[in-house]
C-alpha cells in the first residue's frame, strides 16, 4: 500500500484513525507500562496489514525479527548479564539483521558477481537463485538494529511487545523512512500528546507531501526515465533527463518524507524531519546536512562513531568517512553502481574535511557555490538511477558530448520537451528554488496556507486518478 | 486559531472519510450492490486477490468516473497534455509511446535490454528468455522438424518510416535497428522478409501517406506495399503451381483469378487518438478516410476467406487484423498477400499477440499445421522489445 493510492487514502487511513480514536488509552498506567499500549497495538496491527498489501508473506521476516529483537532487547536490558554475554547477544542480533538483510537484499547480487568469478576464471556458472525483495526490509532492519544498539548503550528497554513493534512497523515511516533511532522515539511510544494543533500540522504536512508526489515527481519522473531508457541520447537531453531525476527523487523522496512526518502527528508522533533544502546546500558536507537527514544521522551514530569517527587520528578518520559512504550507497541497493555512489560522495566529503570542512570552491559568491555543488548532486544522481555500471558512465559519456548518439535519438525530443514537460520542470525549478521548506511552512497556520495546502491536495487526489501506479522511488531500498 | 485547526481536520476528515461514505452509498443505492469494500472480507488476503481488488476499486470509483475525464480534457486544454501512451508529432500526427521508445532504447544486443531478467536453462542451454532470438529458433526448429518452412517478418514502427513526422530535426532517414535484427537473422540461416526498403522506397517516390496520422497502423497503401514485398517473397520460397499462376502487381492480371478487388473507402478515428483518452478527441482530431482495396472472391463476390487447409499460415498482430476483420473487412494484408499469391491463406491472428500468444493459440490449434509448408510468422517490430508475454518459448503439439 502506498499513500497516494486510493485504498490509502479512502479506505485504510479513516478505518485507522477512526479506530485509533476510539480506543481509550490509560490516565494513570501501571509503572513500565504505557499509557497508549493498546492504541500501539492497533498501530502495530495495521502496521503489518499496510505492510502485507505488497506481499502477505513479507511480513513474515518482519515478524521474525520484532520478536527476535524485543527478546535479545529485553535480556539485553537485565542488571545481571555479563559485559560478554551482552557482547554475544549484541553481535547474534546483528548477525541475525544484516543476514536477513543481505539474504533478501544481497543475495542475487552475491550470486551473479560469483558467476562472474567463475566465469573469468574459466570455471562453470550456475543458475541463480531468485529471491523476492521485500520492500522497505532496509528501513524496518535499521529500526531493529538501533533498538538492540541503544538498548546495548544503555538506554532501558520496552517492557511491552506492542510498544516495540509499534516501533518498528509504525506504518508512517515502515518501508522508506525517515529512518527512527529508537530513543526518538521512545518517550513517544509511552506517553506522547494528541492535541489538535498537532493533528492539523499533521494534515498540512500530508497535504503539502501529498502534492509533492503527485503534482511534481510522477511529472517529471516520465522525462527522467524516457531520457534513462534511451540507448546514447544527446548531451543536452542527458542533462534534461538527469535534471529531471534530481527533481523527482527530491519530491518523490521528500513528500514521502513529509507525509509520514505528517501522518506521524495524527497519531501523536513527532518523528524527525528527512529533509532541508538539500539543493541549496553550498557544499557536499552541507548537502548530506540537509538530504536524507535520518540515514546520515543513523550512519553517524550507529556506524561512524562505532568505527570510531574522528577519534582514531586523521587517517583513520577518513577511512571511516569513506566506509560509512560506502556502506551507505550499498544500502541503497546491491548494485556496483550504489557503491560507486557512495564512493563519489565519500571523496568529496574527505576532500572537503582535509581543507577544513569547506569545498574548494569555498571562496567563490553562494550561488556559485550551490551552482557548483548541485552540479556535483547531479553527476552523482546518473549512478543512482543509471540501468548498471557500464549504463552509468555511457549516460556520463552522452551529458559530456562523448556518447554516440543512434540514429534516432533526436526523437527522444518529442517525448521529454513538450509544453506541459517544460511547465512542470519549471514548476520544479521554482519548487526547489524557492525558500519555504514544507516544515517551516507547515509550523505555523493560516487561513492563506489552508488555503493553499488544501487546493493542493485536492488537485493531487484529482491527478492521482488520472496517473498510472506510481511507487515511491524508495521503497526499493 | 482553534477555528483554523478545527478546519484542518475537518477538510482531511471530509475527504478521507466522504469519498468512500458516497462511493459505498452510490454502490447500495444506484448500483444496489453491496459495497464493494466487503469483497476484501469474502477473499483470502493473497497478493492477488488484493490487488484485483485494488484494481476493482479504482474502477468502479465513481469519483474517478467523474474526475479522470474532467481532468484529462483540462490538462489539454492547459497545457496539450495527454496520457502518457500517446506522444505528440509534428502538426496533426500522434505517435504510439512504444513504438518510439522501441527506436530509442537498448536493442537485444545489449545487455541493458535484459536487466532484471535471468538467464534460465533450455533444451540444455543457458539462455535469456527475453531474448527473441531464443524463441524463434526454437520455432523455426520445431517447424522445420515437421517439414515447415519459417519466414519471419518484422513490420516498420509508424516513426522508422515517418521519424519527421514525429521531431522535425531528425536529419535524413535514419535506419531502424531492425534492420541489424534481420541482417543477424540472415546470418544465422532465418528465411527474413525485409518491409523497410519498400515502404522508404515508395515513400521516397512519393508514393501516399504510408501510415495513419493517429493510428499506430499502416494506410491501406502502406498495407499493399508490404503485401507485394512479401507476396514477391513468398513466391521466391515455395514455388509450386498455385504461385506459378499467382497474380502479379494489380494491374498485370494475365490469368483466371481466384478473387476480384472492389475499391471503397476507410474512416478511422485512430487508435493513438483513443490512447490518449482526452474526452473531446473526436472534435480536435478529425476521422482520416483514406481509400481501400477489398478482396472479393471472383466466383461469389463474398469477402475473400480464409482456408484451413492452406499450405501458407499467417501468423499476425493488428497489422494483420487492421482492414482485414476491420472495416472494411478482407482488405487487410491477408487478403492483398492471398490475392497477389492467388491462393487462401490460413491465419491466426492476435492484437499485440504475435510474439507469444499467436504460437500458444497455434499450440492449441495443432490441426492448423497439417499440410502446411510455410508459416509466415509477423510482428510489429516494436514488439521485439514490448511483445506482450514476451518472447517465450513454445512447445508444439
Amino acid at each position: 500500500m502506498v499513500f497516494t493510492e486510493d485504498v490509502f487514502l479512502f479506505y485504510f487511513l479513516p478505518l485507522v484513525l477512526l479506530v485509533y480514536y476510539l480506543i481509550p488509552y490509560q490516565r494513570d498506567p501501571k509503572p513500565g507500562k504505557s499509557r497508549y499500549w493498546m492504541r500501539n497495538l492497533w498501530l502495530t496491527a495495521v502496521g503489518y496489514i499496510f505492510y502485507s498489501w505488497f506481499e502477505p508473506w513479507f511480513v513474515l521476516p518482519m515478524m521474525f525479527t520484532n520478536v527476535a529483537d524485543y527478546l535479545f532487547g529485553l535480556y539485553l536490558g537485565r542488571d545481571d548479564v555479563p559485559s560478554g554475554r551482552r557482547k554475544l547477544v549484541l553481535i547474534v542480533s546483528m548477525c541475525m539483521n544484516l543476514g536477513l538483510l543481505g539474504l533478501f537484499k544481497y543475495g542475487v547480487f552475491t550470486q551473479e558477481n560469483l558467476n562472474h568469478l567463475l566465469a573469468a576464471v574459466g570455471h562453470p556458472t550456475f543458475s541463480v537463485l531468485q529471491i523476492a525483495f521485500p520492500i522497505g526490509i532496509s528501513f524496518y532492519t535499521f529500526h531493529s538494529m538501533s533498538y538492540i544498539i541503544d538498548i546495548y548503550r544503555g538506554e532501558r528497554p520496552v517492557k511491552s511487545f506492542a510498544d516495540f513493534s509499534c516501533f518498528v512497523s509504525l506504518f508512517p515511516q515502515l518501508v522508506a523512512g525517515p529512518i527512527l533511532r529508537y530513543n526518538v522515539l521512545s518517550l513517544q511510544l509511552h506517553s506522547r500528546t494528541h492535541s489538535l494543533s498537532l493533528f492539523s500540522r499533521g494534515v498540512m504536512l500530508f497535504f503539502l507531501g501529498f502534492a509533492m508526489k503527485i503534482l511534481l515527481a510522477n511529472p517529471v519522473g516520465r522525462i527522467a526515465d524516457a531520457a534513462f531508457g534511451a540507448q546514447a541520447p544527446h548531451a543536452i537531453d542527458a542533462w534534461w533527463g538527469v535534471l529531471a531525476y534530481a527533481f523527482q527523487i527530491y519530491f518523490d523522496f521528500n513528500g514521502y518524507s513529509v507525509m509520514a512526518l505528517g501522518l506521524g502527528m495524527l497519531f501523536g508522533f513527532e518523528l524527525i524531519r528527512n529533509f532541508n533544502a538539500p539543493y541549496h546546500a553550498d557544499s557536499i558536507t552541507d548537502f548530506w546536512r540537509r538530504w536524507h537527514i535520518s540515514l546520515s544521522t543513523w550512519l553517524r551514530e550507529y556506524l561512524y562513531i562505532s568505527l570510531g569517527g574522528n577519534r582514531k587520528g586523521e587517517r583513520r578518520t577518513y577511512i571511516n568517512l569513506a566506509l560509512v559512504m560506502l556502506l551507505g550507497g550499498l544500502w541503497h541497493g546491491a548494485q556496483w553502481q550504489f557503491l560507486f555512489w557512495g564512493g563519489i560522495h565519500g571523496t568529496m566529503l574527505g576532500i572537503e574535511r582535509w581543507s577544513g570542512k569547506q569545498p574548494f570552491y569555498a571562496n567563490s559568491p553562494r550561488w556559485l557555490r550551490v551552482g557548483v555543488t548541485f552540479g556535483v548532486v547531479l553527476i552523482t544522481w546518473v549512478f543512482f538511477r543509471a540501468d548498471g555500471l557500464p549504463h552509468a558512465f555511457s549516460y556520463l559519456g552522452s551529458m559530456f558530448g562523448l556518447g554516440h548518439p543512434g540514429p534516432f535519438a533526436d526523437l527522444l525530443k518529442a517525448e521529454i520537451y513538450d509544453r506541459h514537460d517544460l511547465i512542470n520542470m519549471a514548476v520544479c525549478a521554482v519548487a526547489v528554488a524557492q525558500p519555504f521548506q514544507s516544515y517551516e511552512f507547515g509550523k505555523r497556520l493560516s487561513w492563506g496556507k489552508f488555503a493553499v495546502a488544501f487546493a493542493l491536495f485536492l488537485a493531487g487526489v484529482v491527478m492521482m486518478y488520472t496517473q498510472s501506479f506510481n511507487p515511491f522511488l524508495y521503497f526499493q531500498f | 486559531m482553534r477555528k483554523l485547526e478545527l478546519t484542518f481536520a475537518f477538510a482531511l476528515l471530509a475527504v478521507i472519510a466522504g469519498f468512500p461514505l458516497i462511493q459505498a452509498g452510490h454502490e447500495a443505492v444506484v448500483d444496489k450492490e453491496a459495497p464493494h469494500v466487503f469483497d476484501l472480507l469474502r477473499k483470502i488476503p493473497s497478493k492477488e486477490n488484493l490487488h484485483r481488488w485494488d484494481d476493482n476499486s479504482k474502477d468502479r470509483s465513481v469519483f474517478a468516473k467523474w474526475l479522470r475525464p474532467v481532468t484529462l480534457q483540462l490538462r489539454y486544454d492547459l497545457f496539450g497534455e495527454m496520457a502518457p501512451k500517446s506522444v505528440k508529432g509534428e502538426g496533426d500526427w500522434l505517435f504510439y509511446n512504444q513504438d518510439v521508445d522501441y527506436l530509442l532504447q537498448p536493442t537485444y544486443a545489449s545487455d541493458r535490454f535484459y536487466k532484471g531478467t535471468f538467464d534460465t536453462l533450455i533444451a540444455g542451454k543457458r539462455v535469456n528468455p527475453r531474448n527473441p532470438l531464443v524463441a524463434m529458433e526454437d520455432f523455426r526448429d520445431r517447424l522445420k522438424a515437421r517439414g515447415i518452412e519459417l519466414l519471419l517478418v518484422p513490420i516498420p514502427g509508424k516513426p522508422s518510416i515517418y521519424p519527421e513526422k514525429l521531431w522535425h530535426g531528425v536529419q535524413g532517414q535514419p535506419a531502424s535497428p531492425t534492420l541489424a535484427l534481420l541482417d543477424d537473422l540472415k546470418r544465422r540461416g532465418f528465411n527474413v522478409a525485409d518491409l523497410f526498403h519498400p515502404l522508404l522506397d515508395a515513400k521516397a517516390a512519393g508514393a501516399p501517406q504510408l501510415y495513419l496520422k493517429r493510428d499506430t497502423h499502416w494506410t491501406p497503401q502502406g498495407m499493399e506495399v508490404a503485401a507485394e514485398a512479401l507476396a514477391g517473397r513468398i513466391k521466391q520460397m515455395i514455388p509450386d503451381p498455385d504461385t506459378a499462376a499467382a497474380l502479379g502487381p494489380r494491374d498485370s492480371i494475365v490469368f483466371t483469378p481466384r478473387y476480384m478487388i472492389k475499391d471503397t473507402t476507410v474512416n478511422r478515428w485512430g487508435d493513438i487518438a483513443e490512447m490518449t483518452k482526452v474526452p473531446d478527441r473526436r472534435k480536435i482530431w478529425p476521422e482520416e478516410s483514406v481509400p481501400a482495396t477489398q478482396i472479393l472472391d471472383a466466383k461469389t463476390g463474398k469477402p475473400y476467406q480464409d482456408d484451413p487447409a492452406s499450405t501458407i499460415l499467417w501468423l499476425g498482430d493488428s497489422y494483420s487484423r487492421i482492414y482485414q476483420t476491420d472495416a472494411p473487412g478482407s482488405a487487410g494484408i491477408i487478403s492483398h498477400v492471398a490475392y497477389r499469391l492467388n491462393r487462401p491463406l490460413a491465419s491466426i491472428v492476435n492484437d499485440g499477440g504475435a510474439s507469444t500468444v499467436v504460437r500458444q493459440q497455434l499450440a492449441r490449434r495443432g490441426e492448423l499445421l497439417q499440410g502446411k509448408k510455410l508459416v509466415v510468422w509477423t510482428f510489429v517490430e516494436r514488439d521485439l522489445r514490448f511483445g506482450s508475454k514476451g518472447w517465450q518459448v513454445q512447445e508444439l503439439p
